[in-house]
């Protein structure tokens, strides 16, 4: 009897920690519907220009002053840390273009976007939920997740990477006028010499791919948690809390993981190492 | 310009519910097993979060720095970066920026469906005051836990750094502690500690006024909940930035080379 009891026990504890597995695997099934069903949503392209629209004007300054903040505070840290090397500020350039470029603005973007794009989307698709007006939809016989789901996450493809490049010049400008006007060590000619030299389009490109995965993880998490609300307007509030924990993790983890597999074996940087 | 105005009275009504939360707390009744059930609320749901956060961020900051350092053939100063990176920058940070995202958003909820359902009010008829019952537990609840996290915080991100720096990036181990041991000081983790408690407080401040003043049904409530999220990052971040020049320049032996 107690070893029955036992064995029960041990399977509720499995069932445990696999659950969280089970959420992912359930997020990535929804996820990979809705891409699929991504051509099939162009009939909507009102939707998808409108939300894209939505994004480009409302969340891009949330965007761009969170990545500007983080650039500033890379140069600060840049400034004291190689002060502290005996002197060597010179190397500032080298400092912000190695922390902005991989990896501060990707995730400081994935936080921002985590924050006004994922929460937003829960919002949304939580509400409609909760008012019924996904059920009302499928009665119309229009498939809610073509026409909620799909259009949205084509017009996140479309904005997303441009919004990117705009966060990463923010951050770019908010480490040289830290640099240039509250540090006042270093020359512009000594601090661009060393920026744009460990700056190249290999760094770039994987930067984009981390923005890119980030956001795409976050919209997959935000739009199968909002699709899925149940409950009420705590359900909502409940529903974004855990959307913003998950994407938080994930876009932590995810960043050190591409880290590892991008300049972990060939650190890409212009100084002969023996 | 009506825009402009009406976040100025925004930020005038969040300083003076704060105000009220601060004043409140020496004020009796303190209701103590409120305090302690928010507190519970906090330390559940954070610690694995938390925990995987501390892991990715330790881990870049080996990755990058420690890639970095070897080119300098400079590994072992890898320790005292950490220092500066995890024990002062990344773990208060990370531990604020958690707190926000699934303590502060679940209080945001919580207390707009209670304001949606007119349970504030029923609450105060029944003859409790809404501010040292509802509001002052959860600020300093979370004011208290963000410091208390940054303990275990600075632990997960120190020590992923380490066994990233010395496993993958190959940095000697001797050497790591070594100089990490030398350029720590009290005043790191102190500095740190402040930051925590004024996170706390920014998360506290936002996220109470934004359920106290959610309007209109489930849609309100999700507004509320998306806009709390949005203005404790952004406040985090613009705190962030402008903490670490103060205090480096008020502790001046902080920046010199151990």
């Amino acid at each position: 009897m107690a070893s029955r009891v036992s064995t029960a026990g041990v399977a509720q504890r499995l069932d445990d920690l696999f659950r969280p597995l089970d959420a992912i695997g359930e997020i990535m099934g929804f996820a990979a519907h809705a891409i699929a069903r991504i051509p099939a949503s162009f009939r909507y392209a009102g939707e998808i220009w409108w939300y894209a629209a939505f994004l480009a004007i409302g969340s891009t300054p949330v965007a761009l002053v969170i990545t500007y903040l983080s650039g500033s505070e890379c140069s600060v840290e840049a400034y004291y840390s190689l002060h502290q090397l005996g002197g060597a500020e010179s190397l500032a350039g080298v400092f912000n273009a190695l922390c902005d470029t991989r990896e501060i603005t990707p995730l400081f973007f994935g936080f921002a976007i985590g924050a006004k794009v994922g929460c937003g989307l829960v919002a949304e698709l939580g509400t409609m939920r909760v008012n019924e007006e996904i059920d009302a939809l499928e009665t119309m016989g229009v498939a809610p997740v073509t026409y909620l789901v799909s259009t949205r996450l084509a017009a996140a493809l479309l904005v997303l990477p441009l919004m990117y490049v705009l966060s990463l010049g923010s951050s770019y400008l908010a480490s040289w006028v830290v640099q240039h006007f509250q540090i006042g060590v270093v020359s512009d000619g000594v601090y661009f010499a060393y920026f744009w030299r460990f700056t190249n389009l290999e760094d770039l490109g994987f930067s984009l791919l981390k923005a890119v995965v980030f956001a795409l993880t976050i919209i997959a998490v935000a739009v199968h948690q909002g699709f899925h609300v149940r409950g009420g307007p705590v359900g909502i509030g409940l529903a974004v809390a855990r959307t913003m924990a998950i994407s938080l993790v994930m876009t932590v983890l995810l960043n050190a993981l591409m880290t590892e597999v991008f300049w972990g074996h060939n650190p890409n940087l212009p100084i002969p190492t023996s | 310009m009506g825009g402009v105005g009406r976040s100025l009275a925004g930020l005038g009504e969040l300083t003076l519910l704060f105000a009220n939360a601060l004043g409140g707390s020496f004020r009796r009744p303190f209701y103590w097993k409120e305090f302690l059930e928010q507190c519970r609320l906090i330390l559940a749901a954070n610690l694995v979060p938390l925990l995987l956060t501390g892991m990715g961020f330790g881990a870049i900051v080996s990755l990058e720095a420690g890639q970095f350092f070897r080119a300098a053939s400079a590994e072992y100063r890898l320790g005292g970066f950490s220092v500066m990176a995890n024990v002062r920058e990344f773990s208060p940070v990370a531990t604020g920026l958690m707190v926000a995202a699934v303590s502060g958003t679940a209080i945001v909820a919580d207390l707009g469906a209670r304001q949606i359902r007119s349970e504030l009010e029923a609450l105060s008829v029944m003859g409790l005051s809404n501010v040292l019952f509802v509001v002052v537990p959860r600020a300093l609840a979370l004011m208290l836990m963000t410091a208390l996290y940054n303990f275990p915080m600075i632990c997960f991100t120190t020590l992923a750094s380490f066994f990233v720096g010395a496993f993958l990036v190959g940095v000697n181990p001797g050497g790591f502690l070594g100089s990490f041991w030398t350029q720590g000081t009290v005043v790191d983790v102190l500095g740190g500690e402040v930051k925590c408690v004024i996170f706390g407080a920014i998360v506290a401040a936002i996220c109470i006024y934004k359920g106290v003043a959610a309007r209109g049904g489930a849609e309100g409530v999700a507004r509320a909940v998306h806009s709390a999220v949005v203005w404790c990052f952004v406040s985090i971040s613009v705190f962030e930035y402008v903490f670490t020049p103060t205090v480096l320049a008020l502790f001046h032996s902080q920046i010199t080379l151990r």
